[in-house]
């Protein structure tokens, strides 16, 4: 069964004791047997984009089971497009927003402008629906995005919401990082088919064994996991 | 290797079919490898005191393994004492929850003050909801200011964890529940500081689902012996059960 873990991340971050390492993410993945994993530095998300991808791209480059994923932060932004317009040949592979760690409101002018901009690069994106109103407020924001919409950091308490805006868009993903909740994980496949589920970790923060366990003891079945654990991020990031 | 999750919870979940009832737990619990579990009544903290308790010491009664945590709402505080005074000698009780009706917040200690004292002659682990360094700070003045009971923090102060670590280390009334932030570093740390023996496994079960809790045991850097203690032992002891059913 080939893991692919659709994210991860490395690299130093407050809320985490110790810095968390590019050795000690691979030492996680090898532990786990996850093969390969979608991947950013913490630098673009807590301080600079363009350091930060800069920093996932030379990681990647050195470790070919890491796929690099780069990070824009709309506080930030003034309207630059050459950085945005060589996303895709710089190889990445998706794209990441962190509306709730970085404080800003998914209606967010320079958020609009980014997605505006991103539309032509058509790579797929990745952002966190973390608090409530915020899924509800990405139908508009991405509405008709030409390249899969990922929500990200989904736990119980914005399930419900969650589950109503995937129905509603077929061409968005969950992933599962913070769907830790009994049952969560078969409600979510019976709700809006196991094929948009992607499984992700937060490792080297959170545990990838709590991640599995969860994907264990979730009441699908042998094939189901497979599916979840590899094929459908494989399918969706084109690889 | 067996486990106590000493953080559960009856009702009140998302999803139908998981935790309705004690069944519904109870099977999911065992189907997860889980000896033993202490259950903390929803309808306790977010309706009746007094009902919510009741109707779980009703399910309680027949399942072996299964025990309860009496909920004590602070903004119930006659109802709550009441049913400490019929419930909290019984068995199956090892426990009083305290809450109120924000659990982010801080409990009022003046008030807890009434229901702690009610408390007293039962000698019965005092559990605290500590999401956060505020809620562990006002859980530290509790430990110091009554210093015959102990306490569990419960979630260990979420991704403050640091500070119940350092709460802990200032007052050995303190017991670490590890449900809170999923993160790989905390379990090693607590025991650097504090040692094992007072921390506890629990899940906050059906959210989490005990067995991603039991993963963040199985990823922190720590000896198979640390684990048992973590998982079952220290539990056992807090809640003497070994002497109980020794006897």
């Amino acid at each position: 069964m080939e893991i692919l873990d659709v994210n991860t991340l490395f690299g130093p971050l407050p809320i985490a004791s110790a810095d968390l390492s590019v050795e000690m993410l691979l030492g996680q993945m090898q532990k786990h047997q996850v093969k390969s994993a979608c991947t950013l530095s913490t630098l673009g998300l807590m301080l600079d984009p363009g350091v930060g991808n800069a920093a996932t791209l030379a990681a990647c480059n050195e470790h070919p089971e890491l796929l690099p994923v780069a990070t824009l932060n709309p506080t930030l932004y003034l309207g630059d497009e050459a950085p945005i317009a060589s996303l895709r040949s710089d190889g990445f592979r998706m794209i990441r927003f962190f509306p709730a760690t970085q404080g800003w409101p998914i209606d967010f002018a320079p958020f609009l402008t980014l997605v505006e901009r991103l539309r032509a690069v058509g790579l797929p994106l990745m952002i966190e629906a973390e608090r409530p109103g915020d899924a509800t407020a990405l139908q508009r924001a991405l509405a008709d995005y030409p390249a899969p919409v990922i929500l990200a950091g989904t736990d119980s308490t914005t399930f419900a919401e969650v589950i109503a805006c995937l129905r509603r868009n077929t061409g968005w993903y969950l992933e599962t990082s913070r769907l830790l909740g009994a049952g969560c994980l078969k409600a979510a496949a019976d709700a809006i088919g196991l094929g948009r589920l992607l499984f992700g970790t937060s490792a080297a923060y959170r545990p990838i064994a709590s991640a599995l366990q969860t994907v264990r003891y979730s009441g699908l079945s042998e094939p189901e996991i497979a599916q979840l654990l590899g094929q459908n991020a494989r399918q969706v990031l084109g690889l | 290797m067996p486990v106590f999750d000493t953080h559960t919870y009856l009702e009140g979940y998302l999803l139908p079919g998981i935790n309705q009832n004690i069944t519904q737990l109870h099977n999911l619990l065992r189907a997860r490898g889980i000896e033993r579990a202490l259950v903390m009544a929803r309808r306790a903290m977010q309706v009746d005191p007094i009902a919510g308790n009741r109707i779980l010491k009703a399910m309680i009664d027949p399942v072996p393994g299964v025990y309860g945590c009496l909920v004590a709402h602070l903004n119930r505080v006659n109802a709550s004492v009441q049913v400490i005074r019929e419930l909290l000698s019984n068995r199956k009780f090892l426990g009083v929850y305290l809450t109120a009706t924000d659990p982010e917040h801080p409990l009022n200690p003046l008030i807890a003050d009434e229901v702690l004292n009610a408390c007293r002659r039962y000698q019965k682990p005092i559990f605290l909801r500590t999401p956060n360094a505020d809620c562990v700070e006002a859980g530290l003045h509790l430990a110091r200011t009554y210093a015959m009971h102990r306490f569990v923090f419960l979630g260990m102060g979420g991704n403050e964890w640091n500070a119940a670590v350092r709460a802990a280390h200032e007052s050995v009334n303190i017991y670490l529940e590890t449900s809170g932030a999923m993160d790989r570093m905390k379990l090693t740390a607590a025991i650097e500081t504090i040692g094992p023996q007072r921390i506890l496994f629990g899940s906050g079960c059906p959210d989490p689902d005990p067995a991603a809790a039991f993963g963040l045991i199985l990823d922190a850097e720590i000896s198979p012996a640390d684990q048992r203690r973590i998982l079952y032992d220290n539990a056992m002891r807090l809640f003497n059960l070994e002497a109980q059913e020794g006897a």
